[in-house]
């Protein structure tokens, strides 16, 4: 009984071994990798696109705050397709050059290896780089000259911006605050900016508020 | 022992090895949802949870064996979403290699339903639901905005916070989804005092009782704001046209669920409109001054609109001057008019003109030709003209030219001179193509507006790379980009350079057909002008789609590409089948005679009912079958057709009908059934000449007879027809139903041969043409028609001409005109048969456009025999009539005046119908 016992175990185990070995790996682990994200006037938005957009950064440019969410960075795409569209009618171009900066810049901030590795991972070519960097430019064209529209900054709110921010700015860093003759100009210009931001976040929130936009997913797919 | 032990342990252990064995397996350490399998093994797509991979795998632009990159699939959903067959798509890997595309189709919502306690409009607060609509894809995203709407449509109906539950049913048969939502409970409030907070000049007492909504009633936010918009319009009467009423405060009391209601009224100040010098209708000025309108605009406009009417009129030189008064809360707006003489405008003269002859001209600006008493031109077109002449100039590359309008007066009358600069012409001296690779220059040439000498003008520039593009599309290339440059050589002449970036050209590599479950493939394919392997002849596309269209059966006909490849489309074809059952019901008034009485069984106005059952897409053939019944008290006709899009293979829309019909006459009454098939063929695009053929067998009896016997075949009783018949019809008017312009000709030749036991034994011919036209200015209308009927053989008396009666001679009653029974008195009909009706239409109140007068005369006779004809024994008659039109034709009034009346025939007659008289 034993001896049977002992040569059935064995098989059973043997049995078990080779079971594990010929489909452990691969025994059905369904993912999903693709779907549509959003579709933002007829256009959609995939998983990929996300994934590139975060890979690549390229809507962490130019002293924005550094999307870090698939959350924060499908909005980034939506406000981007959104803004596009308005951009057709426009014929907004690129000129050859600026196109070839920003694609240079791009490698050197990922780095030569990481760039390679993304192309190969992803499996998209430099021409697609390109089309990506393109619209990222016609994109900020147009905020752009939305935040460099002739804005008005009073006399009154450069004077409140010098007590409220610039003052408090220069004691947190142990400076000695210019006069505000001195300084005007430059808190102008900030004012403005900081005007024009607010503008166009206005502007896009009112653009996405008209579009036909239908996010196809509330899940968190972590990515990270 | 214990090797046996480790070995009855190591089972369960080997068990649970197997189940976390994907948590040891070998897998790239990566940071991204990214495919594990570099080839692709399998390939499975799953629509609606079912497997449709035979089917659909041919969408998919990915092969079995191919490398696969994340890239190619984001490309792949894309390509497949462009299809517009499916609402979400989804790619899961199962394993390595092994893909599925889990799709789920595209849904439309069929029914909308909101539902709740019946005191609710729901069919208010459905109109007000915008982001799913019956007919539309339906999408699950857009529910909770769906509850938005309905909420706030409640709201706006006083029915306060509702609790809305919400069912979607869905039909994966029919690809349907219906939306069910139940209002389960709300909060209503009543009005318990309404105040106001601004002055009103009217007096509080005054304004509440104008209210409708008052305190104790409940309320309603929608209600409200149109009885705000009813207080404005008062205030607006008394002339305080700038007034604002608004509501100030809404103060809800959830406890006692009353609100209190605080109404603003800012009149502003009394505003009095004044036009002195010429009687110009107030309601004219008034809409200008309304609320926040721009003074110094309103001004202007007035002014601009009264010079308009006068010189309307004929006062050419009237001159208006405007100004407003404030005198404390009133502010006058003063016209101060000077009209002036009036006058007749002459014929118009053109100096100064080179390029065009003063007829060329005339005719290209639409400008009457010279017709007595008329004038060709009103006073108001008179000072537009020559902003009409500058852009028509522009169009032929004369951009400086100069139009000055002067007046020659000869007492009441001027003629007016146009002295014309033309200005140098601009010309295209060259077309230069770049980038054309595929086609000559000589062939895109010819697509073009733009001729080499011709006239140069820029807005022809965007045509013309629109039918570059077009051409381009129609030869199977996308992606094909054009652009122009214009560079000016020498002075006014100008190269056009047409920059081509050549696409490519994609065939078609695969038509899928969606979505129709009850029509044959066969019935489909047939329609296709273009197949699998041909280029993507975008032309030939646009040409199946309207093919499709044209069978009648499809709500929606949809082709979409799908680009699959470099140089391969898939052409999609989604169809959603139409509603195939229809019912009608009418009722009506029929009359052939005068009226001379109502009275329903004297039948001079007689009722009549009509029910009709159509069934279309009968078995999925895209043929149709009717049943119309007609029933008065003087016929009735039932009529059983089967109607069907071709006929053996051929494309002729083809009638396959029975009938049953009982008719009482003037002279007989009959019993008919017949049968007869009849083919159509349209020659011409757009189709207004088409031609058919009927070949019909009909079987007559005359159960009552008002003439003598010896006028009818009476052995010969009842009488068989046989016959055969050719016609063809070129209809060029502008309108079937009220046509102003164009020509309508027809002709029909009927051969009835004695076959299959017939009695018949005649020919028939009978052709019609008519002629409209119009002189826009004065809103006349001419039109004529001819009518000769000629026959031969033995023909019984329900197959010969009649004549007589509205819509032919109106100077007899019906089917009077022609040969007598000499017994009964009553018309016989005969062989031979000539009408001629001209008449003239005019308005007759400027502001009633529907209504018209009508002068008429018609002309002509039936005779027995064809040897009988002689103009000299034509019938004339005068007549005056009232006209009102309707989009079926116009309701007519009309007093015929006989000429020369046969012997006892009376000379006026009254008619009453519709429908116009040819």
């Amino acid at each position: 009984m034993v001896v049977v016992r002992k040569f059935y175990l064995r098989k059973a185990f043997f049995f078990w071994l080779i079971l594990n070995l010929l489909i452990g790996g691969s025994l059905a682990q369904e993912r999903v990798i693709e779907r549509i994200l959003a579709i933002v006037e007829g256009e959609i938005i995939t998983l990929t696109d996300v994934q590139i957009a975060w890979a690549l950064g390229l809507y962490s440019w130019a002293g924005e705050a550094e999307t870090k969410t698939w959350r924060e960075v499908l909005d980034k795409l939506i406000e981007v397709k959104v803004v596009l569209k308005l951009a057709e009618s426009a014929k907004i171009k690129i000129s050859p050059e600026d196109l070839e900066n920003s694609w240079t810049e791009l490698k050197t901030r990922l780095g030569e290896e990481r760039y390679l590795q993304l192309k190969q991972l992803f499996g998209f070519s430099d021409k697609d780089i390109r089309k990506f960097i393109q619209e990222k430019l016609i994109f900020d064209q147009i905020i752009q000259k939305r935040i460099t529209l002739v804005i008005p900054v009073s006399l009154d709110e450069i004077k409140e911006y010098y007590q409220n921010v610039y003052l408090k700015e220069m004691a947190a860093q142990h400076q000695k605050p210019r006069s505000l003759v001195e300084v005007m100009r430059e808190l102008e210009e900030r004012i403005r900016r900081k005007k024009g931001q607010a503008e166009v976040k206005k502007w896009l929130e009112t653009l996405r508020s008209q579009a036909d936009i239908v996010i196809k997913t509330k899940e968190v797919i972590d990515f990270d | 022992m214990a090797g046996s032990r480790i070995l009855y342990w190591l089972g369960p252990l080997g068990l649970i090895l197997l189940i976390c064995s994907p948590l040891f397996s070998a897998r790239p350490q990566q940071n991204l949802l990214l495919p594990h399998s570099e080839r692709i093994k399998s390939l499975i797509v799953e629509i609606d949870g079912r497997d449709e991979t035979a089917t659909y795998q041919d969408l998919i632009p990915l092969q079995i064996g191919e490398k696969v990159t994340p890239r190619k699939i984001s490309e792949a959903v894309k390509s497949l979403y462009q299809t517009k067959l499916f609402s979400d798509i989804e790619v899961i890997e199962r394993g390595r290699g092994n893909y599925i595309f889990r799709l789920a189709r595209i849904k439309i919502v069929r029914h909308l339903i909101i539902y709740g306690k019946k005191e609710i409009p729901f069919r208010l607060v459905r109109s007000r639901v915008y982001s799913l609509q019956e007919g539309a894809p339906f999408f699950t995203d857009l529910l909770p905005k769906v509850l938005e709407e309905i909420r706030q449509a409640l709201k706006e109906e006083g029915y306060f916070e509702p609790q809305i539950d919400f069912l979607v049913d869905e039909d994966p048969v029919n690809q349907a989804v219906d939306l069910l939502f139940r209002v389960r409970s709300y909060k209503r409030y009543r009005i318990k005092s309404i105040h106001f907070s601004a002055t009103a000049p009217l007096g509080e007492e005054e304004v509440k009782k104008s209210l409708k909504v008052k305190e104790g009633q409940i309320y309603v936010p929608a209600n409200l704001q149109k009885e705000l918009e009813e207080l404005k319009q008062l205030y607006y009467e008394q002339g305080f046209r700038r007034v604002e009423t608004k509501v100030e405060k809404i103060i809800f009391k959830p406890d006692s669920s009353e609100v209190e209601i605080v109404i603003g009224i800012f009149p502003r100040e009394k505003m009095e409109i004044s036009i002195r010098g010429y009687d110009i209708p107030l309601s004219m000025i008034k809409p200008l001054w309304g609320s926040n309108v721009f003074e110094e605009w309103a001004l202007a406009e007035g002014e601009a609109k009264i010079i308009q009417y006068l010189r309307k009129k004929g006062y050419l030189f009237a001159s208006v001057s405007s100004k407003i008064e404030r005198r404390g809360d009133i502010l006058r707006v003063i016209y101060d008019i000077t009209p002036g003489s009036k006058f007749r405008i002459g014929n118009i003269v053109f100096k100064g003109i080179s390029y065009f002859s003063t007829e060329e001209l005339k005719k290209q600006l639409e400008i009457q030709s010279n017709l007595p008493f008329l004038q060709e031109i009103d006073g108001e077109r008179l000072f537009q003209l020559p902003r009409e002449i500058k852009l028509f100039y522009m169009i032929y590359g004369f951009p400086e030219t100069q139009v000055n309008l002067n007046f020659e007066r000869h007492g009441r009358k001027i003629t007016p001179i146009y002295y014309i600069n033309e200005g140098p012409q601009q010309v295209v001296t060259d077309i230069i193509f770049e980038g054309n690779k595929s086609f000559t220059p000589a062939e895109l040439k010819a697509e073009i507006v733009s001729r080499k000498g011709g006239p140069f003008f820029r807005p022809n520039i965007q045509k013309d790379i629109e039918k570059l593009d077009a051409f381009y599309a129609n030869h199977g290339f996308r992606g094909t980009k054009i652009s122009a440059e214009v560079r000016e050589k020498d002075e006014n002449q100008f190269i056009i350079r047409f920059k081509i970036k050549e696409g490519q050209v994609v065939r078609v590599k695969k038509i899928v057909i969606t979505g129709a479950k009850i029509t044959r493939q066969r019935v489909i394919l047939r329609e296709l002008r273009i197949q699998e392997g041909d280029i993507a002849d975008a032309a030939r596309i646009r040409l199946t789609k309207s093919r499709l269209e044209k069978l009648g059966i499809f709500s929606e006909v949809r082709l979409e590409e799908q680009p699959i490849d470099q140089g391969e489309i898939n052409l999609i074809i989604n169809l959603r089948e139409g509603e195939r059952n229809y019912m009608g019901i009418g009722l009506g008034l029929e009359t052939k005679e005068g009226p001379k009485a109502l009275e329903l069984w004297n039948a001079v106005i007689r009722p009549r009912g009509t029910a009709e059952f159509i069934r279309s897409n009968v078995l999925g053939t895209g043929a149709q079958l009717s049943l119309v019944g007609q029933l008065s008290l003087k016929e009735t006709r039932g009529v059983l057709s089967w109607e069907q899009p071709y006929f053996f293979g051929l494309p002729m829309q083809t009638y396959l009908n029975a009938w049953l019909e009982r008719e009482e006459r003037r002279s007989y009454a009959y019993d008919r059934r017949g049968i007869s098939l009849t083919t159509i063929r349209n020659l011409t695009k757009p189709e207004d000449f088409v031609i058919l053929f009927t070949l019909r067998l009909a079987r007559t009896s005359l159960y009552k007879l008002f003439v003598a016997e010896s006028e009818v075949d009476r052995q010969h009783f009842p009488f068989s027809t046989t016959s055969v018949s050719g016609s063809f019809v070129w209809d060029r008017r502008d309108d079937a139903f009220n046509p102003t312009r164009g020509f309508f000709l027809s002709s029909s030749l009927e051969w009835a041969y004695p076959l299959f036991n017939a009695e018949s034994n005649f020919q028939k011919v009978f052709s019609k043409f008519q002629y409209y036209y119009s002189l826009s200015l004065s809103q006349l209308t001419f039109s004529a028609t001819a009518r000769l009927g000629l026959g031969r053989g033995r023909i019984p008396i329900h197959e010969r001409f009649f004549g007589g009666g509205s819509h032919s001679f109106r100077g007899t009653e019906f089917d009077e005109l022609g040969p007598k029974d000499p017994e009964s008195g009553n018309p016989v009909g005969g062989k031979a048969l000539f009408i001629l009706n001209l008449e003239m239409t005019f308005p007759l109140i400027s502001e009633l456009r529907y209504l018209q007068g009508a002068v008429f005369y018609d002309s002509g006779r039936v005779f027995q025999e064809r040897r009988q004809f002689n103009p000299l024994e034509f019938q004339h008659a005068l007549g005056l009539g009232l006209r009102y039109k309707t989009p079926l034709g116009p309701v007519r009034f009309e007093i015929g005046w006989n000429l020369n009346p046969s012997p006892g025939e009376k000379s006026f007659h009254l008619f009453l119908t519709i429908g116009n008289v040819f």
